[in-house]
């Protein structure tokens, strides 16, 4: 058998296949091996996870950047159960080396009526029972002990005023910090080093944390009426994508981005939320999942080939218009004649180029067919 | 015809529904806060285009009609939980619905339940042949009597002729699709820091949209099929989140059922009712699938401000569609032992991921990151031969085509990818990132083994809180290994057969470079943004060897490269929002993008594939502006007056259609190509919108909106039904332009 058709792997399939083989048989062996390679992976994986998972790791507490050193609770300010979760401890030191105490919310809410909302707010009625914070503890929970301010008398020329942690004024690593003390599982389990986290961008740059009710209530907790909204900030050109006149529902407001990213981080490219750019898209068109009889590679494979998920203006939100979209990779065979612009494919009174869905008024199962002779997706 | 949203029977469920808001309403205690509002207005749509009726696009996700509107807003908030709900009623044609309910006790048990309608108006001004109201039947269509009995042999064109009376007669079809979606999602935390999640959500799709189809490998037809479909998924996900571990599993689940998994038509061109060509037509819809998808994923602190994450999944997917009817083929055997075809389609793949990640923010200035990824998309799908190649393309007609033996390629690929991120804070206000990521592809296509290594470098100014500049860089170079060329030639081969050298963009040779300003400010007041992004992509054009193989045609042992050569993305975008006082906002927003891509031919004729001819490319350019502008005016108090405009405009350029004018060919070699030929599409949108509170409780408001669609296209004009005498059927579906206004006025009352 000659080598040159490395191109056909066989793969698997060698082994159910009953029709000729016409390809080397080094390539299924090299296949399974593949694959092989590939499960070799997944139980050390698993082990060595479940290992880390399960190992009493010296934390971060013990580490020299996170010793809770700063604050030092007095009982009779803090009479409930020892939280868990502490105050963040950053620089609580200011005028005269005094350190700052807890005062509690009571306290805090003396001044900072306009926040007073917060009492019916998530945090507040999560906090207890999640992560051991009675409400008298949870504005310091995240803005550190604030005696140091109090005293401070709003008077903002007294460094002790700035003694309290405003996350709009820390680095955003350090305010994401305060954040992630309770948030760091589940979707925000990839905060660190993902892409936003490395670009300098925090949880207040879109969270708003203090008024579950912001913008009518449509959308809690965030700094703008809508999802797609706070994502435009940076994402600008997105914004006018959206525009376009083929588009997902998102200007409808009838989905948000985090419908196909999860902004937190993601192991994913283009913090998707799933694990490739298909399975996010079969989130709603579980339709083309398949798998089918006769199969499109570049549709299986990623569905951006052809596809412009943040709008378009042309039809499908395809990138561009048939037939020179399939021309990219078509440029020859039987309606080519092999040429790439011969007339019977591109001709305007052809029914191969302009008219109608062009290729796909033949083609039109050019997702996969389920039809015996669906080899060339007619039907 | 079916009608996608008439048939969900919407008046009678909008009656059920506004008697369960009612009834809530009336019964809520006197200590639960409910607040109500209800819109009633009338609004006057008319649209312009020529003889046509209202375009598809001017409502695609929200439909316009003439005729009275009712909006109802309900908000019922117990304390323990809280029900909202939104009806929207236009002209008692259309209705759409919105519907949540969330509750339980923060930190213990929390549920929210939610239902949805999103139209989807794919157009209004189809004619087809199969229409009226006992002409289809299930997934069944078919044609108008004297059409099916009418003998076409010598006077094909007398039946096109018949047909065409017909479709002119006909009136516009509506094609349309809506999607109905509920949802329940459930949290309960049993202990502290963990988190059961449990949900499933039902996703129904009802309507009618075109589909192309082809009768015994000619003579396409443009279909109206039937949709209706419905996905249910569920899930369960397990976490357990402490301060420096987290851990979490998760199950998913999703099935997807299709009431109509193929379609029957009958055969407008049949050539006579015994005739070579068949009666009936064929052709297969989205067959029924289920996912299953399991995944375990954790995180943790290491020493030395480590931290680890890692997530292991595998993935299910399995459809087992019975291949009958459309296998009736008495010449193919019983399937036995492997042999021949089998009753169904046997189709599984099977996925495994793996993700571990390292990230590192020991010293303070420099955080690193180091990650793997694989994704593994095994295809288990039983491979089908046909033997000889006898397969029933459509009813009662037989093909041998499709090559010599075909069988069922089963496509699949294996993925891995190593990558490296560092940043490190030059100062307090400066930050620098570089990066390395190499990609390991290996799949079951023309080029089976690919490698793309990608540097990035960037950084970011960040002089206060306010203010953020990026800017980066990357640069990234993807080769192939073992081009498989010469199999295009062969019959048996899953590819189509094309001339060999044919390079994929997705797959072939490429250099990228990209390049991208990013800056953002942002205060309480106002935000700008302006960004800037240009890729482009390089495919190498060269020479493949066929392995020692001579080119079939004219003995060249190497073959040229063609396709995509050449891929040019870019954009530069602006946004800002400026409240300029308490009384005066705007929102703007502008971006221009292009695309370039060179798309190099081969050459034709008896030359073969030779390289005398490989100086021609064909250029396709793409340039769109988008902006809008909105004015947000609050001249008292009481008083809200919102105006906007937006502009979205997109040229495209090809080269001339006409491979006689422009291409390889010999006998024209030199030929300077024509000018490029255009394509302009172009939406305006103008709106006001009015609001004045009269009294606490009561308001008036008034709208007005304009729309102008302009679509000169050169290769989608005047599309007609039956082209010329050939066995063509198309539905009209094409957009065209248009210009709509609406005008309305209504009144608000919270109660």
């Amino acid at each position: 058998m000659p080598t040159f058709v490395i191109g056909r792997m066989e793969w698997i399939r060698h082994n159910r296949m009953v029709g000729p083989l016409h390809i080397a048989a080094g390539d299924a062996s090299e296949r399974r091996k593949m694959n092989a390679t590939a499960k070799r992976w997944i139980l050390p994986g698993a082990g060595v996870l479940a290992i880390l998972l399960l190992t009493p790791f010296p934390l971060r507490a013990q580490d020299k950047k996170d010793a809770p050193t700063a604050v030092e609770t007095k009982p009779e300010a803090k009479p409930e159960a020892k939280p868990e979760v502490k105050p963040v401890a950053e620089s609580t030191k200011a005028s005269g080396n005094t350190k700052a105490e807890l005062v509690g919310a009571t306290t805090c809410l003396g001044c900072h009526t306009d926040k007073d909302s917060f009492r019916k707010n998530i945090h507040a009625k999560a906090m207890p029972r999640e992560k051991g914070v009675e409400f008298e503890q949870s504005c310091e929970t995240c803005h550190g002990p604030g005696s140091l301010h109090v005293a401070a008398g709003g008077d903002k020329s007294n460094p002790d005023f700035y003694t309290i942690h405003n996350p709009k004024r820390m680095k955003a690593s350090e305010a994401s910090k305060t954040c992630l003390q309770c948030h760091e599982g589940g979707a925000r389990m990839n905060w660190e080093g993902s892409k936003h986290d490395s670009k300098n961008v925090s949880c207040v740059n879109c969270h708003s944390v203090h008024n579950e009710e912001a913008n009518g209530g449509q959308a809690p907790l965030l700094t703008k009426k809508s999802q797609a909204e706070v994502c435009y900030q940076c994402h600008a050109e997105k914004k006018a994508q959206i525009q376009k006149s083929a588009h997902m529902p998102l200007v409808e407001g009838k989905m948000g981005c985090t419908a196909c990213h999860n902004p937190h981080g993601s192991n994913t490219e283009k913090l998707l939320v799933k694990d490739s750019v298909t399975e996010t898209c079969y989130q709603c068109h579980q339709d083309k999942r398949g798998p089918y009889l006769w199969e499109h590679p570049p549709v299986r494979e990623d569905c951006r080939n052809c596809h412009e998920a943040h709008g378009s203006t042309n039809d499908y939100m395809l990138i561009i218009k048939p037939p020179f979209l399939c021309s990219r990779c078509h440029l020859s065979g039987s309606h080519m004649g092999g040429e790439q612009n011969d007339a019977n494919m591109i001709n305007i009174q052809s029914v191969y180029g302009g008219e109608g869905h062009s290729c796909v008024n033949c083609h039109s199962r050019i997702h996969g067919s389920n039809h015996p002779s669906g080899k060339r997706f007619f039907r | 015809m079916s009608n996608g949203y008439r048939s969900l029977d919407m008046k009678a469920t909008i009656k059920k529904a506004a008697a369960v808001l009612l009834c809530a309403a009336l019964v809520s205690p006197a200590s639960a806060e409910l607040s109500q509002k209800a819109d009633v207005g009338w609004q006057y749509t008319t649209t312009t285009n020529g003889n046509n009726p209202p375009q598809s696009k001017f409502d695609e996700y929200y439909v316009h009609r003439t005729g009275g509107v009712l909006d109802y807003d309900m908000a019922y908030d117990k304390g323990d939980y809280d029900v909202n709900a939104y009806v929207h009623d236009m002209d008692q044609s259309y209705q759409n619905f919105k519907l949540g309910v969330n509750g339980g006790k923060e930190g213990l048990f929390t549920y929210n339940a939610s239902w949805a309608q999103i139209p989807h108006e794919l157009s209004y001004d189809a004619h087809t042949l199969y229409q009226n109201n006992n002409s289809v039947a299930g997934n069944y269509l078919t044609i108008p009597y004297p059409l099916r009995s009418l003998e076409q042999t010598s006077a094909q064109p007398l039946k096109n002729n018949l047909m065409l009376g017909y479709l002119s007669g006909a009136p516009f079809t509506t094609l349309q699709v809506q999607s109905d979606r509920g949802a329940v999602d459930f949290v309960y935390h049993p202990i502290k820091d963990a988190t059961v999640s449990f949900g499933a959500s039902r996703l129904h799709k009802e309507g009618t949209r075109e589909v192309g189809a082809m009768i015994s490998g000619a003579s396409p037809v443009m279909l109206p099929v039937p949709i209706n479909s419905t996905a249910v998924e569920a899930y369960v996900d397990l976490g357990y989140a402490k301060k420096d571990y987290q851990l979490d599993f998760r199950y998913d689940v999703s099935s997807y059922h299709n009431n109509y998994t193929f379609v029957t038509f009958d055969n407008p061109f049949q050539a006579g009712n015994a005739g070579a060509t068949p009666a009936q037509g064929t052709i297969s819809m989205e067959p029924d699938n289920i996912a299953h998808t399991f995944s375990l994923s954790g995180g943790a602190k290491l020493p030395y401000h480590t931290r680890f994450t890692a997530k292991v999944g595998y993935s299910l997917w399995e459809q087992n569609d019975a291949l009958l009817p459309l296998t009736a083929n008495p010449n193919a055997g019983p399937y036995a032992n492997g042999v021949g075809i089998p009753n169904n389609a046997g189709g599984e793949i099977d996925v495994y991921t793996q993700d571990y990640k390292f990230t590192n923010t020991y010293f303070d200035k420099f955080r690193t990151s180091l990650a793997f990824r694989s994704y593994d998309y095994e295809n288990h799908s039983a491979v089908i031969n046909f033997p000889q190649g006898l397969i029933i393309r459509d009813s009662n007609a037989f093909s041998q085509g499709e090559g010599v033996t075909p069988y069922t390629n089963r496509y699949q690929y294996r993925k891995e990818d190593g990558e490296w991120q560092g940043d490190y804070d030059l100062t307090k206000n400066v930050s620098l990132n570089a990066g390395y990521q190499w990609e390991y592809k290996h799949e079951d296509r023309e080029i089976p083994i690919t490698n793309e290594h990608t540097v990035t470098l960037g950084t970011t100014y960040r002089p206060d809180a306010n203010l953020l500049i990026n800017l980066s860089y990357l640069g990234a170079a993807r080769r192939g290994k073992g081009f498989d060329a010469y199999n295009y030639d062969a019959p048996q081969t899953p590819y189509y057969q094309e001339t060999p050298g044919l390079v994929r963009f997705d797959i072939g040779d490429r250099n990228r470079n990209q390049g991208r300003l990013q800056v953002q400010y942002n205060r309480d007041t106002a935000t700008y943004g302006f960004s800037l992004r240009e890729t482009q992509d390089r495919y190498r054009p060269g020479q493949v060897p066929l392995n020692g193989i001579t080119n079939i045609t004219n003995g060249n042992a190497l073959f040229e490269e063609y396709g995509v050569v050449q891929n040019d993305v870019g954009a530069a975008g602006f946004n800002m929002t400026q409240d300029f006082s308490s009384k005066f906002s705007v929102d703007a927003n502008y971006e221009f993008d292009y695309s370039r891509m060179l798309l190099k031919g081969t050459s034709k004729g008896s030359g073969g594939n030779t390289s005398d001819a490989f100086d021609t490319a064909e250029r396709i350019d793409q340039l769109t502006n988008v902006a809008g502008i909105d004015f947000n005016v609050k001249p008292t108090k009481e008083a809200k007056i919102t105006a906007g405009y937006n502009f979205v405009q997109t040229i495209q350029h090809a080269d001339p259609l006409n491979g006689a004018q422009f291409g390889g060919n010999d006998s024209i070699a030199g030929y300077t190509s024509n000018s490029l030929q255009a394509t302009l599409s172009r939406t305006q949108t103008f709106s006001l919108r009015g609001h004045y509170q009269v009294t606490k409780d009561l308001g008036v408001s008034g709208r007005y909106l304009f729309q102008r669609y302009e679509l000169n296209d050169y290769l989608t004009n005047s599309i007609p039904l039956i082209p010329n005498t050939s066995g063509v059927l198309y539905m009209g579906t094409v957009a065209t332009g248009y210009t709509a206004q609406v005008i309305g006025f209504g009144a608000d009352y919270k109660f």
